[in-house]
């Protein structure tokens, strides 16, 4: 069961009638059974497997707050972490390290068969680790306190609205939402039925509308030609951000339709004036992760090195990016890209500033437009890495982009194109004029009621129906 | 906090019933130019034609490979009969069989020529995930209500829905609907060019397990085409592969199904030399014009001689 499945339609409103029903002290445990069937719909099987992250991040944190040795508490901590990671490292990693090994002692000289695993890669996985990880870093550095209700301990890690995509909570949201357990008000209910309404959107009638293209064209790129390659290369951030985007929407709305508040993951990251600011706006429950759990600490540590050890920092918070988003040396390539970007833009930052002050550039709407456009560019080809299959994939389509001209394979149809230009004119009212021709939050009724018609009407009327999973599935 | 609920819940019933009018209006203007469309162009609406329209003595049913290989005009002059091909390019086994039963609804054609091929009773997940090409037609014909049930349980609840049922259809319904009507000199063959090179030879790709579901469906399509007296002629339409398939149990069943009606199939046109020759094909399953007015000759002997 996922959010577009029809089953979805009938189980969250029985969810949410009966959280609002049943007492609040068992809201908790309530809600982790309906998250466990939810899990259960998908893969049954690696219940268990969340079960023991669970029980783990439960009994190490609790065993960290028994004791007031900072020393211990920090060793706990990090076998906590190496524990929950076992399990990321069996399912994701294994046979990239495998084989990369194999690959190592081949090229001098020992053969050798170590032996591959082929098993599904549990859904959600990296989600759940990434935000137990989050929880146990937050235990040792005292930020929040140890939560000894297992209840809500496996809540806070299984809660079906991010279990499978984010986004990635912190403990620090949630553990106090998850105390109180609040009844839903009207007021939730709509909040969170309207961001719903416009993740369904975003999902079903962007995303999946440009990946029957973008899928056309990369899943065949050998038959296409560079024209082609390069519009789908500029279609496909469209693609990620309409599907991740729709369905963190989708999460923090369902969320929301109980009362709970979830983080938000995007904020219109096609506005990015600079690689920086796109990275502050798009997977930002990931970024803010990254950046609390890995950047800071190690920027703090290289700090002696002045503008180099916030490269060395920025270069590796970026392969852990890459590494997580998945196990190829693509995703590797690809976090390194960001790497290189957000680098030179922070040695270039003082010029820059400089430069935009002098000329007062900040304020003109051609210098705005430019930079996001230039970011867009740059942010497009880095995707490249992260759509292929194999660096060589990537390195032929980057190379035909360049050098192969060619008529464009027109197949994106007029429902796509009607699609993006609603996104594009929606984030660009929310971005430049948020008090203004409001719809869905307009005074109006009238106006606030066909703004939702003509949503739900489009979803279903020139959304993809029978469309595909959401992308972030597979990490 | 009651009184808010109670807002909340009249809005809510006022939304819905919003909702449902503009689905209901919707639903009438695409049914409007759906019929309207079908008129005007129906080599772009063939499964309306077919549903509603066709009334030719001999059909041609198939996929694309039969929409491209069979010259309607061909079979007309050899057989003495009006003849039209129904077929429906990416439409295979369940949506095939919904056609014969929607036509046998309306009238009793004189002959089918039903292109098939060795693995046509085995399952196809194409077949399966395209079933939703019928969602016009359940809400009259319960047939296709019934096949639409394989696709997903859900399906008889989601096609209440206009918006659902002509999901991604009216922008050829208004592009069809405005433009002048096209004649339709082929009879609903759509011939195909060849591609700059002509494909290479490869190994078909068979599957040998029978799907009892579809076997059900076929005997039951079978039964009743014989008890309306039409005759059916089932054909290997050629495809530029090799393989050896009479060892399938699917090509098994399909030939036990057919021999219990005492259907013929035509098999040695499949690989026959002379139509092994790449230069006849579009691509590897496709003939081209000139590989389709061969093979049509060729069968129109066989079925002569028949």
């Amino acid at each position: 069961m996922t959010f577009t499945s029809f089953e979805f339609l009938l189980f969250f409103p029985v969810v949410v009638l009966l959280y609002n029903i049943i007492p609040q002290k068992l809201r908790v445990w309530y809600l982790l059974v309906v998250s466990y069937v939810f899990y259960a719909f998908m893969q049954p099987v690696y219940l268990v497997l969340l079960a023991a992250v669970t029980g783990i991040t439960y009994g190490f944190t609790r065993w960290m707050g028994a004791t007031d040795d900072d020393d211990k508490k920090k060793r706990i901590m990090i076998w906590g972490i190496i524990l929950v990671l076992l399990p990321l490292f069996f399912f994701k990693y294994y046979n990239f390290v495998n084989e990369s090994i194999t690959a190592l002692l081949t090229a001098i000289g020992f053969h050798t068969a170590i032996p591959k695993i082929s098993w599904m890669l549990p859904v959600g996985i990296s989600f759940y680790t990434f935000m137990s990880i989050g929880y146990l870093v937050d235990v040792n550095n005292e930020e929040v306190e140890v939560e000894t209700n297992i209840g809500s301990v496996g809540l806070f890690l299984s809660f079906f609205p991010y279990i499978l995509s984010g986004p990635i909570e912190r403990a620090g949201n949630m553990f106090p939402q998850l105390k109180k357990m609040p009844t839903s008000q009207p007021s939730d209910l709509t909040a969170g039925l309207k961001l719903m309404l416009w993740g369904y959107f975003m999902k079903l009638c962007v995303a999946d509308r440009l990946g029957i293209y973008v899928d056309a064209v990369f899943n065949n790129f050998v038959n296409h030609n560079g024209t082609t390659l390069a519009f789908a290369t500029l279609l496909y951030p469209i693609q990620v951000y309409a599907d991740l985007g729709g369905y963190s929407l989708l999460a923090i709305g369902a969320a929301r339709c109980m009362g709970l508040k979830i983080i938000p993951n995007f904020n219109r990251p096609f506005f990015a004036t600079s690689m920086s600011e796109l990275w502050r706006r798009w997977h930002m429950s990931f970024i803010n992760w990254l950046t609390d759990y890995i950047y800071t600490p190690l920027s703090f540590a290289l700090r002696s090195w002045k503008i180099w050890g916030i490269v060395c920092a920025l270069m590796l918070t970026f392969l852990v990016s890459g590494i997580w988003h998945g196990a190829a040396i693509t995703s590797i390539v690809w976090g390194l890209v960001q790497g290189v970007y957000l680098s030179l833009e922070a040695l270039l930052q003082k010029k820059r500033s400089s430069m935009e002050s002098k000329h007062n550039l900040n304020k003109k709407w051609w210098y705005i437009l430019i930079c996001c456009v230039v970011v867009y560019l740059l942010f497009a080809f880095s995707q490249i890495f992260g759509r292929c299959a194999t660096l060589s994939d990537a390195w032929i389509v980057i190379r035909k982009i360049f050098n192969v001209r060619g008529s464009l394979f027109e197949e994106v149809t007029t429902y796509g194109w009607f699609s993006i230009l609603i996104l594009f004119v929606k984030d660009f009212r929310d971005e430049f004029f948020p008090n203004q021709f409001r719809l869905f939050e307009s005074s109006h009724i009238v106006i606030r009621f066909i703004s939702y018609a003509v949503i739900a009407f489009l979803i279903v009327s020139i959304g993809v129906l029978d469309g595909g999973q959401f992308i972030y599935f597979q990490f | 906090m009651k009184n808010e609920w109670l807002k909340l819940l009249v809005k809510v019933l006022v939304f819905c019933v919003l909702l449902i009018s503009i689905d209901f209006g919707y639903g009438k203007i695409c049914r409007y130019m759906e019929e309207r469309s079908t008129v005007h162009n129906p080599t772009s609406f063939t499964a309306e034609y077919t549903m509603w329209h066709v009334n030719e003595d001999v059909l041609i049913i198939g996929a694309s490979e039969a929409q491209h290989s069979y010259v309607s005009k061909i079979l007309a002059d050899n057989l003495g009969m009006s003849v039209y091909n129904c077929g429906e390019d990416g439409q295979f086994f369940y949506y095939q069989n919904a056609m014969v039963n929607g036509i046998l609804d309306r009238y009793c054609p004189k002959l089918i020529i039903w292109s098939v091929n060795p693995s046509f009773l085995s399952f196809n997940p194409l077949a399966k995930e395209r079933i939703g090409a019928l969602k016009p037609f359940a809400d009259e014909n319960a047939y296709c209500r019934d096949m639409l049930r394989i696709k997903s349980k859900y399906e008889p609840l989601k096609i209440k829905s206009s918006c659902y049922v002509y999901n991604s259809d009216i922008l050829p319904f208004v592009v069809s609907s405005i433009s002048n009507p096209v004649t339709d000199n082929n009879w609903g063959w759509v011939p195909s060019n060849s591609k700059a090179s002509p494909p290479e030879i490869k190994e078909a790709k068979y599957v040998n397990e029978t799907d009892e579901t579809c076997l059900s469906i076929f005997d039951l399509t079978l039964s009743r085409l014989k008890k309306n007296n039409i005759d059916v002629v089932f054909v290997f339409t050629p495809s530029y592969e090799t393989g050896v398939y009479d060892t399938l149990d699917s090509y098994h069943s399909l030939l036990n199904t057919t021999n219990k009606y005492g259907y013929p199939i035509i098999e040695d046109l499949y690989h026959h030399d002379t139509l092994m020759d790449s230069t006849l094909y579009r691509d590897n399953m496709h003939l081209n014009k000139e590989g389709a007015v061969l093979f049509t000759t060729m069968l129109t002997e066989k079925l002569n001689y028949k």
